[in-house]
């Protein structure tokens, strides 16, 4: 990375990117709002071609207002076209920049805050989370000065013509808003019970594409089809419900209008009967109910998507609060990495606890001369991992110190301390694109000599040089077309490509048969005589060699020593020696 | 769907049946695609039906009400000259006919949603039926997370593309029909002039519709771009910290976010036009119908309350043709989802066993005599295999990664068929037997271990659902695990999670071994890989493994040099075929490719 920045940035505001697009995000809704007062208008109108117009027989008014309804028509699109356009560059504009703060965000996580997601969490977060908002702004921005226009403003008409009549419309906006809250909160349960179902659903089908040889070996396949069957059915059962609670809400809002247009009607015709209030107004009173009731019905809607952006917003939020551990010193140690050809490592009673609670690596002390190969080993989850992750600061220890070359490691600018190592993580991964671009990820402009070098030492030349493309070839997306073994020794190589003075191996080999491994690591001491190799792995095989050898149980270390004194001081060496080669030692005598 | 007293092979031969749609079958054109969703669906036809009936009744409701309310306001002309009694009539018609709309609505949609999640349910059912009696060859090539794609989201976007939209469709086709009728009943110049503006209002819809549909498309591939590169690289976000490849990643974003809002802009302008739009077209039809219904009324040809029928018509009018260019993208959609779908559905089926005998008695001798077998025809894998077992016998399966040891474990089972040759177990062609017959005898443990979320009881008990508590205990103790499951909350009640979170994979290898101990198969497939696992469980795996082999036939892919030493033959693979045979002594001697294997292990760098 050319500049490890450290977002101080913890906090989320989303209306802040709208700050960029504020004239859009302006401009936007006030033609929204001018879309409406001409809708507003249209009524008025109609009442009044209704009461002079046809009431005196006066043609030129009634085309003169039949002009002017249908200019405000025109007008109304136009100020739509525009309005629209400004907001939907607003919202989007906001989405971009929010999506691009919080991948941004998730670059600088080391190891510490990338093991408190999982990568889907991320995803959704970057991705959906971000639409939520943007998009929900999009909603609100249309609606925001349009519909409590179009209710003020029809409610003030309609007020203006006669103050008793238009008591109904009070009553009848928390009518429906009641029966809205009330159909949803029957709905809120059902989905989430309508989700877990269909999730119970997906579990089995991938059960049995996972499990489908065992499902066949134990011919379990009627079973399985009645596990689902029932699974199936329940969902199908739920739906059912929340699709009759959903069809309800149209036809009670629907009866609720026509009930209220009833009430128009009767006070209506009372009024037009004592005088004071003419046809032309009981049409428009209508017309305007129409209106309110439509922008009712909008506002609601308002409410789920503000609760959608509430929660995308949280969501977001907690990705931002998460701060880096790992940071760059103030003042860095001035080494050039690439002067270096082997390192020495130093590890001054370093205890690492990831959660501080207990201790994966207890009180470690050990020099490691340029050049040295170290092996590590134990059972899983015994801390071996934990060890060489600290030595490029992915993890920092929680106490003691790592030097290398006689530096605190914290000493170091953090690019430089990546640049002095190669590492090969467990999980071998490779990214979308060429091997050669895959191979340059330590070094950008790598040369191809420099490239088939590492391959050559990582054992990758063999089948690399199979490929018609040679160097070229595509690696698909997850490196879905290759081995797993083939993946092992691609991500060596490129933690070779380079001639890092230090080289890291965690449990690199394990897909690799023994064959393999053995000629993989006679290549890198040979290869690369003069680099410090960390080698961790739960073979004894592998690590045999290696000029020292840390025996890690539970954290604590339990031996350092060569192969041969280990198998006579480390019980649990000698353990898992032999556990592994029970037939060798008792052949040797 | 699946009744309760149907065998697998009874769903087998009524799917043999349907699947007889050879009419159908292959026809991936649109008309081709139609018919088969229907037939899919058509054990549920009559909630269609009766939703289309109950569809007539709310809109014949629904169009009178307009009708009651003008012919109310024709009774309230003005002060003194309002026929109370005229107007009670009407108010009451036009609350009543709405009351019938709603009623009718709601019942109409139920019985669509009835109609189409039932459809969903029974094309559900088939789906996860035909996934197991497909041929392993196609799970094994297939992407599961595809099918899994298809199972779930494409069967649902059927149902909702087709069935609803059908059934909105028609609706919207009987309100059209069923509002022009009326219009021209009340007054035919007025009728007219709302029906002449139809056509422009139509073009202009699917213009827009059109473009938006393009444009969502390419939404969506945009958005699948996007959340590729997020998966690989925050999945990745490991390797880009070693590499301090932050800068480099965040520029490749930026470029794929941008392409993200240039179409999003687009399909948000486009997708929120049809509003305006079609507020737009009814406007005009608003503005000309007071401007005509005025002039008529002047002449005394028209009562305003047929004027405010026709602007109420006028407004609703617009709507099914909206409605109908919403449901052309789910439509589309749905066209896309059904040819995946049926893609699985039509697959052939593995070959049928139902009329071969079961095998009855096993000997726990197998032999192989001549077999070829590869999985694609081009490459050569097994080549010219002969093999005879004894009972009671342990072959190891030895080789480097990648050289084919499970292609064994298939042809044993029969998860596939060999090209040429046979494979014999107890005297028999297996290829002559039922496939469950087969599978009985044999014990597989696997390195990938499969548990289902369920019980550990019934994850033990998975091939002897009659168990009694206590075998299954002893099985558990015999594996070495009873202790560990009596620690647990609910020991052997306890809930295994999705993906066995709450057990180690050491845990889950000894269930699974548990497993078989129970089943007491007379032959057994093993396979002792044991990444993973920490020493000391391994042990107990090993252990376990003993126990297990005792006296069984087992065919076992070996990792333990004391496996390979011990077993009464040695298979050796390499690039997917055996190239050596022999015991350790005998494979020693000839210092081949086995010798050469096994020296490497010792070389001393």
């Amino acid at each position: 990375m050319k500049a490890n920045k450290n977002r101080k940035e913890n906090i989320f505001k989303p209306l802040s990117y709208l700050r960029k697009y504020k004239l859009m995000a302006t401009l936007g809704p006030i033609c929204k709002a001018l879309e409406a007062s001409t809708e507003i208008m249209t009524p008025f109108f109609m009442a009044k071609i209704i009461d002079y117009g046809i009431a005196n027989g006066d043609k030129p008014y009634i085309w003169w207002m039949a002009a002017l309804i249908l200019g405000l028509n025109l007008l109304a699109i136009i100020f739509a076209v525009l309005g629209q356009k400004f907001i939907s560059v607003a919202s989007e504009g906001m989405g971009k920049e929010i999506r691009r703060d919080v991948y941004r965000k998730i670059t600088t996580y080391s190891y510490a805050e990338l093991d408190k997601f999982s990568t889907a969490e991320l995803l959704n977060r970057t991705l959906q989370s971000s639409m939520h908002i943007s998009r929900g702004i999009g909603a609100i921005l249309r609606v925001a000065l349009r519909s409590p226009l179009l209710l003020i403003g029809c409610s003030i008409l309609a007020m203006l013509v006669d103050l008793k009549l238009s008591i109904i419309f009070i009553v009848v906006v928390p009518v429906l808003t009641i029966i809205m809250v009330w159909i949803m909160r029957k709905i809120s349960p059902l989905l989430i019970e309508s989700k877990a179902r269909l999730d119970r659903t997906t579990e089995i089908t991938r059960e049995n594409l996972s499990g489908v040889r065992v499902v066949r070996a134990f011919n379990k396949q009627d079973f399985e089809i009645h596990r689902f069957d029932t699974a199936n059915n329940n969902l199908i059962q739920t739906d059912l419900k929340v699709g009759a609670w959903q069809a309800a809400l149209p036809a009670l809002i629907s009866l609720t209008i026509s009930t209220a247009i009833f009430c128009l009607l009767y006070f209506g015709s009372v009024r037009v009967n004592i005088g004071g209030f003419s046809q032309g107004d009981l049409i428009a009173f209508i017309g305007y109910f129409g209106q309110i009731s439509a922008a009712i019905v909008n506002i609601i809607h308002m409410v789920a998507i503000f609760v959608r952006m509430k929660t995308a917003q949280v969501r977001i939020e907690e990705v931002f609060k998460l701060n880096t551990s790992v940071i760059n010193p103030k003042k860095p140690a001035d080494i050039n990495p690439n002067q270096i050809i082997a390192s020495k490592v130093e590890f001054r009673n370093v205890s690492f606890s990831y959660d501080k609670l207990k201790n994966v690596v207890i009180d470690l002390s050990l020099v490691v001369e340029p050049g040295e190969t170290i092996g590590i080993i134990g059972g899983t989850g015994s801390g071996k991992s934990s060890i060489v992750n600290l030595i490029p600061r992915l993890y920092d220890a929680t106490e003691g110190a790592i030097l290398v070359n006689d530096v605190d490691v914290k000493q170091y600018k953090i690019e430089d301390l990546r640049q002095l190592i190669g590492f090969v993580p467990q999980h071998p991964m490779l990214f979308e694109g060429t091997i050669r671009e895959n191979m340059r990820w330590r070094k950008e402009d790598a040369t191809d000599e420099e490239i088939v070098k590492a391959l050559m030492v990582a054992q990758a030349y063999e089948f690399v040089r199979e490929y018609p493309d040679f160097l070229d070839h595509k690696v698909q997306r997850g490196g879905t077309n290759f081995s797993g073994g083939q993946k092992q020794r691609l991500t060596i190589a490129r933690a070779l490509v380079g001639q890092p003075s230090i080289i890291i191996m965690d449990d690199s080999a394990s897909a690799l048969d023994l064959a393999t491994d053995s000629h993989l690591r006679r290549a890198i001491k040979n290869g690369t005589k003069k680099m410090t190799t960390f080698i961790v792995s739960q073979r004894t095989n592998s690590i045999k060699d290696s000029d020292k050898i840390i025996v890690i149980d539970g954290g604590d270390i339990v031996g350092i020593g060569k192969h041969s004194d280990l198998l006579q001081t480390c019980e649990i060496y000698r353990e898992i020696y032999n556990s592994q080669n029970k037939k060798e030692v008792v052949v040797n005598g | 769907m699946a009744k309760k007293s149907e065998t697998y092979n009874e769903i087998k031969t009524r799917q043999a049946k349907e699947v007889r749609l050879k009419y159908f079958k292959g026809s991936n054109k649109k008309w081709g695609v139609l018919r088969k969703v229907f037939h899919y669906a058509k054990p549920q036809r009559k909630y269609l039906y009766l939703s289309l009936i109950f569809n007539v009744i709310q809109t014949v409701s629904e169009l009178l009400v307009p009708i009651f309310m003008g012919f109310a306001i024709n009774c309230i002309v003005g002060p003194g000259q309002v026929d109370f009694i005229g107007m009670w009539e009407w108010s009451a018609f036009m609350v009543g006919s709405a009351l019938f709309a709603s009623l009718f609505n709601w019942l109409s949609e139920l019985t669509i949603n009835t109609f189409s999640y039932k459809a969903t349910y029974y094309i559900r059912a088939l789906f996860f039926t035909k996934m197991n009696t497909l041929p392993l060859n196609y799970i094994d090539t297939s992407s599961h997370g595809d099918l899994l794609s298809r199972m779930v989201n494409d069967i649902d976007t059927i149902t909702d593309g087709f069935l609803e939209s059908t059934a909105s469709f028609i609706s919207g086709i009987i309100t059209v029909i069923g509002t022009i009728i009326a219009m021209f009943l009340l007054n035919i110049t007025l009728a007219i002039v709302v029906v002449a503006i139809t056509p422009i209002s139509l073009l202009i819809m699917w213009y827009i519709v059109a473009k938006a549909q393009k444009l969502f498309t390419k939404e969506l591939n945009t958005q699948g771009n996007i959340s590729g590169f997020l998966e690989e690289h925050i999945g990745g976000g490991r390797l880009i910290n070693i590499f301090c490849y932050e800068d480099e990643s965040l520029e490749k974003f930026d470029k794929i976010n941008q392409d993200f809002y240039d179409i999003g802009t687009k399909t948000q302008f486009y997708g929120f036009m049809s509003g305006p739009t079609t507020r737009f077209i009814n406007g005009l039809v608003y503005g000309l119908v007071i401007l005509v219904g005025a002039l008529l009324a002047l002449n005394g040809h028209v009562l305003i309350g047929t004027i405010s029928t026709f602007l109420s018509y006028a407004n609703s009018f617009g709507k099914p043709f909206n409605e109908i260019s919403n449901e052309i993208g789910d439509i589309q959609m749905a066209f896309a989802a059904a040819k995946r779908v049926f893609f699985v559905l039509d697959q052939k089926d593995e070959v049928s066993d139902s009329h071969l005998p079961d095998m009855l008695d096993c000997d726990g001798t197998v032999e192989a005599k001549g077999v070829n077998f590869s999985y694609a025809p081009n490459t050569k894998l097994i080549q010219d295999f002969n093999l005879k077992v004894s009972a009671g016998q342990k072959i190891a399966i030895v080789g480097p990664t990648g050289c084919g040891k499970s292609t064994l474990i298939n042809l044993l089972m029969r998860f596939y068929d060999v090209n040429s040759g046979a494979i014999f177990t107890s005297g028999n062609d297996i290829r002559e037997i039922t496939r469950k017959s087969l599978r009985e005898k044999y014990g597989m443990v696997l390195q990938e271990t499969w548990l289902f979320n369920s019980s550990i009881k019934d994850n033990i008990s998975y091939g002897n659902p009659n168990a009694k508590i206590e075998d299954i205990m002893e099985a558990a103790k015999l594996a070495g695990v009873h202790e560990f499951i009596e620690k647990m909350p609910q020991k052997y009640d306890t809930i295994i999670t999705e993906g066995g979170d709450n057990l180690s994979q050491g845990e889950k290898q000894l269930l699974c071994i548990a497993r078989i101990i129970l089943l007491r198969p007379q032959m057994l497939i093993l396979d002792e890989a044991t990444s993973n696992i920490d020493t000391r469980t391994e042990k107990r795996i090993q252990e376990a493994f003993d126990v297990l082999m005792k006296g069984r036939t087992t065919f076992v892919v070996a990792h333990r040099l004391s496996t390979i030493i011990n077993a009464d033959k040695i298979l050796v693979m390499q690039k997917g075929n055996i190239v050596e045979q022999g015991t350790h002594e005998e494979l020693m001697a000839k210092k081949g490719f086995y010798a050469n294997l096994y020296n490497s292990q010792f070389v001393k760098i």
